[in-house]
């Protein structure tokens, strides 16, 4: 029996890293236009959210740049989780049997479909997109470092929590449609909702997002924190949510995958 | 072979019934977020649209997603990248009609299950009695926008003789044509010289025009001005895809079997 460490895992992922950038850049021009692509879409949001605000005076509780660092980092965390866990490829991969091949390896499961299953590499330009929008309006509304910081922890917390869940619900998805039509509908609806306050879809909505499908605990309460619109327990309430939705997640994925028969060869 | 792609097409049921169920729920988050956006402004009215109009605006965008969707650069890309384009090549019908009917089942399912439900909701909701000439002007302008589309499709399509993967490519196009015609945010919101710029493109007929005129909140001297522009970039476009045809049909090599 082979001892994994984390070290190894770790190893593992950078490996299979390094392996889907070279295949991604094989064809240039292609990875390109992604990459392009990636960037364009990523200021999609500042453009409505920018419209909403010169034609009105838009969402109740929330200045121009607070919309804006809600947004971002909602399209962030999407896009970091897509990177490592992206429905799509992953379900495409157990219908083909492709993900057979990487299960005889001595990895964990999730390490293993984490490390290997998408191919959405293009996010990184996304993600950079975003990230510089953050900071454009976290420079805006003059937050302090150790306010950022605070806020990217906990929203690092979420987005694992999160990613967890989505890797289950992706499992979950395979069982039940064997496509991944379900999960990319899914993240679509997503980016949209979470680039707004969850108060503005009303309650219901509001609790489906926090608690059944939790990008609420990822990012919005994060930055209700930040913005000072809840308290400090309130928080440490969202870190253990966050705790424990990806823990049963965890748990749920692994009781998926007993169930996982390959959809080909 | 509109046929065939009918049936090609009927074989993901359920995945068209997923797709069309994440198009109504987005159409609604859409709608929500708007009348957070009137209501917390506390005004009927921005830029002539009611938070009523901009509920149908976005059923009547998304049904006309439906009719501006790109089928023929994948059919083109498809044939390309298997090397069924040499096959193609022996029927006796040209490839550039042969690859728009088997795009055409693509588009007629998108029409029927897309255009139509959404539209019939527009029209439940919108409560307008539409006139013969609104009906009229409305299939002119969807029409037009369908043909750009195909013609900016084939002219994607051809660079995959070159380029053969395009899915890239192709999302870069499609977003374009959702963010500047109107499909993200109604362009009478944007900046006045940025409107005036997209009434002379080729993508605002593709959404924004047909769907406020629906809703009657578009100008008359907007709807020629932009139906005028559309056919001039009609023909445009059709030079400009016999023209790029007529130099790749000759570099295209079957790429597999």
């Amino acid at each position: 029996m082979v001892e994994i460490t984390l070290i190894d895992a770790i190893k593992y992922y950078l490996i299979n890293q390094e392996y889907a950038w070279k295949s991604f850049l094989a064809y240039r021009a292609q990875s390109l236009l992604w990459l392009f692509y990636s960037a364009f879409t990523g200021i999609f949001s500042l453009i409505t959210i920018t419209v909403i605000y010169n034609v009105s005076s838009g969402f109740p509780g929330w200045n121009y740049y607070q919309m804006l660092i809600l947004s971002s980092t909602v399209v962030m965390v999407i896009d970091a989780i897509q990177y490592n866990v992206n429905g799509w490829d992953v379900i495409r991969s157990m219908r083909r049997g492709m993900l057979d091949m990487h299960m005889v390896r001595p990895y964990g499961l999730a390490t293993i479909m984490i490390s290997t299953q998408s191919r959405a590499k293009t996010l990184i330009s996304g993600f950079a997109t975003e990230l510089a929008i953050f900071a454009y309006a976290a420079l805006m509304l003059h937050l302090s470092l150790a306010y950022i910081i605070t806020f990217l922890g906990i929203v690092a917390i979420g987005t694992y929590a999160f990613m967890m869940f989505l890797l289950m619900l992706t499992v979950l998805s395979y069982h039940l449609f064997k496509s991944g039509m379900f999960m990319n509908g899914l993240i679509n609806t997503l980016s949209v909702v979470g680039s707004y306050p969850l108060s503005v879809f009303g309650t219901i909505i509001m609790l489906l997002f926090s608690i059944l499908v939790p990008i609420g605990i990822a990012v919005y309460y994060p930055a209700e924190l930040i913005f000072g619109k809840i308290n400090l327990v309130f928080s440490l309430a969202i870190i253990l949510s966050s705790i424990a939705v990806a823990f049963v997640s965890y748990k749920l994925f692994y009781v998926l995958m007993r169930y996982y028969t390959s959809g080909g060869g | 072979m509109i046929a065939i792609g009918i049936k090609d097409e009927l074989a993901y049921k359920l995945d068209y019934i997923i797709s069309l169920f994440f198009r109504f729920i987005n159409v609604l988050f859409m709608i929500l977020i708007w009348s957070a956006v009137y209501l917390g402004t506390g005004v009927t009215s921005i830029r002539g649209l009611s938070l009523p109009d901009i509920d149908v605006y976005f059923f009547i965008i998304y049904a006309l997603r439906g009719v501006a969707n790109m089928q023929l650069p994948d059919v083109i890309e498809e044939d390309i990248q298997e090397g069924s384009i040499a096959t193609a090549y022996t029927r006796p019908l040209r490839y550039p009609l042969q690859a728009y009917m088997r795009g055409a089942a693509g588009d007629l399912m998108a029409m029927l299950f897309v255009t139509v439900p959404f539209f019939v909701i527009a029209v439940l909701i919108a409560h307008v009695t539409l006139t013969l000439g609104t009906v009229l002007l409305l299939l002119v302008e969807i029409l037009i926008g369908y043909v750009l589309v195909n013609l900016i499709g084939f002219l994607i399509g051809m660079t995959a003789v070159k380029l053969i993967s395009i899915q890239g490519l192709e999302a870069v196009i499609w977003s374009t044509l959702l963010l500047l015609g109107g499909g993200i945010v109604p362009l009478n919101m944007m900046p006045l010289v940025v409107q005036q710029i997209l009434y002379l493109s080729p993508f605002a007929i593709m959404l924004y025009i047909p769907a406020t005129t629906f809703l009657g909140t578009v100008s008359q001297s907007i709807i020629v001005t932009n139906i005028l522009a559309s056919l001039a970039w009609i023909a445009l476009l059709t030079v400009a895809a016999f023209i790029a045809w007529g130099k790749v049909r000759r570099q295209i090599t079957s790429a597999g079997g």
